[in-house]
């Protein structure tokens, strides 16, 4: 009896086949597995989440037939959010790590610690977190992909191949992965470098590493009509913000075209509007609330530009 | 509208609408002026006027948004073909089609319907106040109040009074029916003009059948080769199309044709580059220069001074002077501030932080204190942040404090070195800014002492050096900051010995630690120095600079790059750029410097 076989006997990893289409909304259906059993570790489902199509299938297919997916996308796009609801739904395990680079191996693989075992101080190697959950069924989301270190980029190259194995030196230990251990990487960069001057700290991912995720989607902004729905949704709004809403989006939108032609510097994005509305809510103000949301941290030569897009977009002087 | 607004100037105010512009049209060429006195539109230029009391920034942006939904939702293609048979009701046409545009640009936002909203009340006033109205006024004001109803979301019933002025009994249900139709086809020019155009064959019928014929079948048929003539056609047709001010495009102003030389020759930032054949003779004079370079020489170089800016002049003057600077270049500061702020960003994203550990001393590396309690024997570990070496370079800026830089260009000269060295620092490169000029105008001590030994026979240079140091690589830019205002003071710009400045610079340089070193000349002229001039050859400086150049770009590991303000210094330097227009300097500079780090 192998692994999976002996766990599924204790109804754990008990899975039921359910419909894309009906858990998600979107267009594409196909089965996805999905646990019976939630734990402690799958995240909370948001029963407002808007799903997009092409990521949500991306990591759907990444889940389905253990592939590894790599999303890129602008800030403040949900990208992560975007892993976390979807695992919410499958009650699939899903666990978050920072890249930042100060991550270091030892935190990744494990380290040597001193426990108490007989009231009698004795060390111990206590495995990371990589080790752990490559044995068990989580999805592994590293945040901020391109920001990590290079060095330690290469612990993760070892079990970024489907069917590799993870070797602990340390320990001499040679370890399976678990058949439902899934790795997700989110970043704004592709691993080439910033080129648009708005990322610093992030690195260029070696090629080699990049080569080996199977599945690479971007998620940059989405259609205005979608967006409208993903922050109205968000803070419950009633038919009057609604129409706030449609004018924020378009200020937004107008902002990332402005980007796009190097015009400003600093692009609204979605979290920044979810922000803006829910600061309307609490202070009325649709102005006070823009100008503690964004403006205030907007370069001081570009603010003028800011105020007629906010202009164009709710007739309104600032 | 705003009031802080109003203080704004036009360079400002056109610097942001066109920004909103470029955003609405989806299109980065569109440019606009405020210098015209009409509303001009230009293939992707648009001219405006400046704010005055019958031209308010609301209006201002009415214009500017309508220029900017023509570019993303007309097609000159379309209205063309039906102009090259209407040609009796070609205004009218221009006009229904504008207003189609703009309210289909317009109804999603808010704001830039009620800018265009504005501009229709405006139109419809000044049609009101009118005396005498013909027909094609009744016409605009009908389907202007009929557009400005449908942007409030309201269609006009039969019996709306406007409907019945413009109709008779007989075509009134036919022109309500046209209507509604036009009203729904907003998305779709080509419906909505040949419904427009029988709506207005209802009101002017054509004279011939036989054009009619024609006309149908272009609307079928739409033949390629008629797209010759549209653009012929095209220009004038914009040039007619019809304004709430009443004026009439058509008019040539002289102002007007200066402003369009002027924008064109903006658009020509033209890189020279020396051909192959220029390299080759470069090349073969070598030698040549070699030995003129030996031939250069001073009548004397005791009285030629190296000095810094703050000797030359007192605190109280330069802070002063730095003030007028500052005073005088306010906009100039602020477009420059963006484009620093730019730079910086990009600069900074190129960096990399990273740690090292293992370190023998530093920071204690935590993650790793368990090694020494598991094993007694490892030794603590320690980690530090390295330290980011930008590029170790220095950079610096020779600036031309030739009499002829007086007034704009030696003020832009100043912010934008200064600017740069200040937002270079920041990301750790070192600057430096130097400048040249001579002590007098005509030969100075060093002529009187040429005079005073006996007028010997080619004496070389004739005159006194003055190579001023406004900030050295060390200096910190904060403190070096007011001398820059020395360049304005009066009677300090002179002569302009460009070979021996180079020479002084480029040593200076070459002395410099950092191993890359960058030296950015700028200048507007050839050197030039009557003394000197008129005792030797009158291209005696100038092959000193040819020389001296070639040895810098032969012989050194100094990047030399030269800027030059409406003259063409590509015939001394291999990396030149030469700008027509001063305020193009900060742009070109940030441009060039962000090139050369990234």
């Amino acid at each position: 009896m192998t692994k999976v076989e002996a766990l599924k006997k204790d109804n754990l990893f008990e899975t039921n086949e359910v419909s894309s289409k009906e858990l998600f909304g979107i267009k594409t259906d196909i089965k996805v597995p999905q646990f019976v059993n939630k734990n402690e570790y799958c995240p909370l489902v948001d029963e407002n989440y808007v799903f997009d199509d092409e990521t949500t299938l991306a990591i759907l297919l990444g889940l389905k037939f253990n592939k590894r997916v790599f999303l890129q996308g602008l800030h403040g796009t949900g990208k992560s959010s975007h892993i976390e609801q979807v695992c919410a739904r499958l009650n699939w395990p899903c666990i978050r790590i920072n890249l930042d680079s100060h991550v270091s191996r030892i935190d990744l693989i494990g380290k040597d610690s001193i426990v108490l075992k007989d009231n009698k101080q004795v060390t111990e190697f206590q495995e990371g977190i990589l080790p752990w959950a490559f044995q068990n069924n989580v999805a592994l989301v590293f945040d901020e992909y391109d920001a990590g270190r290079p060095d330690v980029m290469f612990v993760i190259q070892r079990v970024l191949e489907t069917d590799g194995k993870l070797t602990l030196l340390d320990q001499s230990k040679v370890l399976s992965p678990h058949p439902y251990f899934r790795i997700f990487a989110t970043a704004n960069t592709v691993g080439l470098g910033d080129t648009s001057g708005i990322y610093h700290g992030t690195n260029q991912i070696n090629q080699g590493q990049m080569d080996r995720w199977n599945i690479i989607a971007k998620l940059n902004y989405l259609e205005q009509e979608q967006e409208i729905e993903i922050v109205s949704k968000k803070i419950n709004s009633n038919s009057e913000e609604k129409k706030l809403i449609k004018s924020m989006v378009q200020m937004a939108n107008l902002s990332r075209k402005g980007f796009e032609q190097k015009d400003v510097s600093i692009v609204m994005s979605p979290r920044t509007i979810i922000m803006w509305a829910e600061n309307y809510k609490i202070l009325n103000d649709i102005k006070k609330s823009l100008s503690l949301t964004f403006l205030n941290k907007c370069d001081e030569s570009e603010i003028d530009i800011y105020k007629e897009y906010f202009q164009r977009a709710f007739g309104l002087d600032i | 509208m705003s009031n802080n607004n109003l203080s704004k100037l036009p360079k400002q105010i056109s610097n942001t609408l066109n920004s909103v512009n470029k955003t609405l049209s989806e299109n980065k060429n569109l440019k606009i002026n405020i210098n015209s006195n009409i509303i001009l539109e230009k293939e992707e230029t648009l001219n405006l006027p400046s704010i005055s009391s019958i031209f308010n920034f609301d209006d201002m942006r009415g214009a500017s948004d309508s220029f900017a939904l023509k570019k993303r939702h007309h097609n000159e293609k379309i209205l063309n073909q039906l102009l090259a048979y209407n040609s009796d009701i070609k205004e009218e046409l221009i006009f229904l089609e504008k207003m189609r545009y703009e309210l289909y640009g317009a109804n999603p936002y808010i704001g830039i319907k009620k800018n265009i909203q504005i501009k229709w009340l405006k139109r419809l006033k000044a049609i009101e106040l009118k005396k005498q109205t013909d027909t094609r006024d009744l016409l605009f004001f009908t389907f202007t109040k009929f557009f400005l109803d449908l942007s409030e979301g309201l269609t006009w019933k039969k019996n709306n009074k406007y409907l019945k002025k413009i109709t008779n009994k007989e075509n009134i249900q036919e022109f309500h029916e046209l209507l509604i139709k036009i009203s729904s086809d907003l998305s779709d020019q080509k419906k909505f003009s040949h419904n427009s155009l029988n709506i207005l064959r209802l009101l002017f019928p054509k004279n011939s059948e036989d054009n009619e014929q024609q006309d149908d079948k272009n609307k079928e048929e739409g033949n390629d080769n008629e797209e010759v003539k549209e653009h012929q056609n095209q220009e004038e047709s914009q040039k007619t199309a019809p304004e709430e001010q009443e004026i009439n495009d058509d008019v040539h102003t002289p102002e007007n044709d200066l402003d369009n030389d002027q924008s064109s020759v903006q658009g020509e930032e033209v890189d020279v580059e020396i051909t192959d054949q220029q390299v080759n003779e470069n090349y073969e004079s070598i030698e040549s220069y070699k030995n003129l370079n030996q031939n250069y020489k001073a009548a004397t170089s005791q009285y030629d001074e190296i000095i810094e800016a703050q000797k030359l002049c007192d605190l109280e003057e330069l802070m002063a002077l730095r003030k007028q600077l500052d005073e005088k270049c306010d906009l100039y500061q602020k477009q420059i501030t963006r484009l620093a702020n730019k730079l910086y960003r990009k600069l900074q994203s190129k960096q990399n932080r990273s740690w090292s550990f293992d370190l023998e001393e530093g920071i204690l590396d935590t993650s790793k204190l368990t090694r020494i309690i598991t094993n007694s024997n490892n030794s603590l570990s320690y980690k530090k942040e390295k330290e980011i070496k930008f590029e170790d370079t220095t950079v610096t800026l020779l600036i031309d404090n030739s009499g002829s830089m007086r007034g704009k260009p030696i003020m832009i000269a100043a912010l934008t070195t200064d600017m740069i060295a200040a937002t270079l620092e920041k990301c750790k490169i070192k600057v430096e800014i130097l400048g040249f000029t001579t002590k007098a105008w005509k030969g100075g001590k060093t002529r009187e002492h040429w005079l005073n030994n006996g007028k010997l026979k080619n004496p070389g240079r004739l005159n006194d050096l003055r190579h001023i140091i406004y900030k050295s690589a060390d200096q910190n830019s904060k403190k070096s900051k007011v001398n820059l205002g020395l360049m304005l003071k009066e009677g300090l710009l002179k002569e302009n010995i460009d070979g021996e400045a180079l020479l002084w610079a480029s040593s200076r340089l070459a002395k410099r630690p950092e191993s890359r070193k960058i030296l950015i000349v700028i200048s507007d002229g050839a050197p030039v120095d009557d003394s000197t001039l008129s005792v030797n050859n009158s291209n005696y400086l100038e092959k000193h600079l040819k020389s001296t150049i070639l040895s810098i770009e032969e012989r050194s590991n100094i990047e030399l790059l030269a800027i030059g303000i409406g003259h063409n210094v590509g015939q001394y330097y291999s990396k030149a750029i030469t700008i027509h227009d001063v305020e193009e300097l900060g742009g070109i500079m940030f441009d060039k410097i962000e090139t050369l780090f990234t």
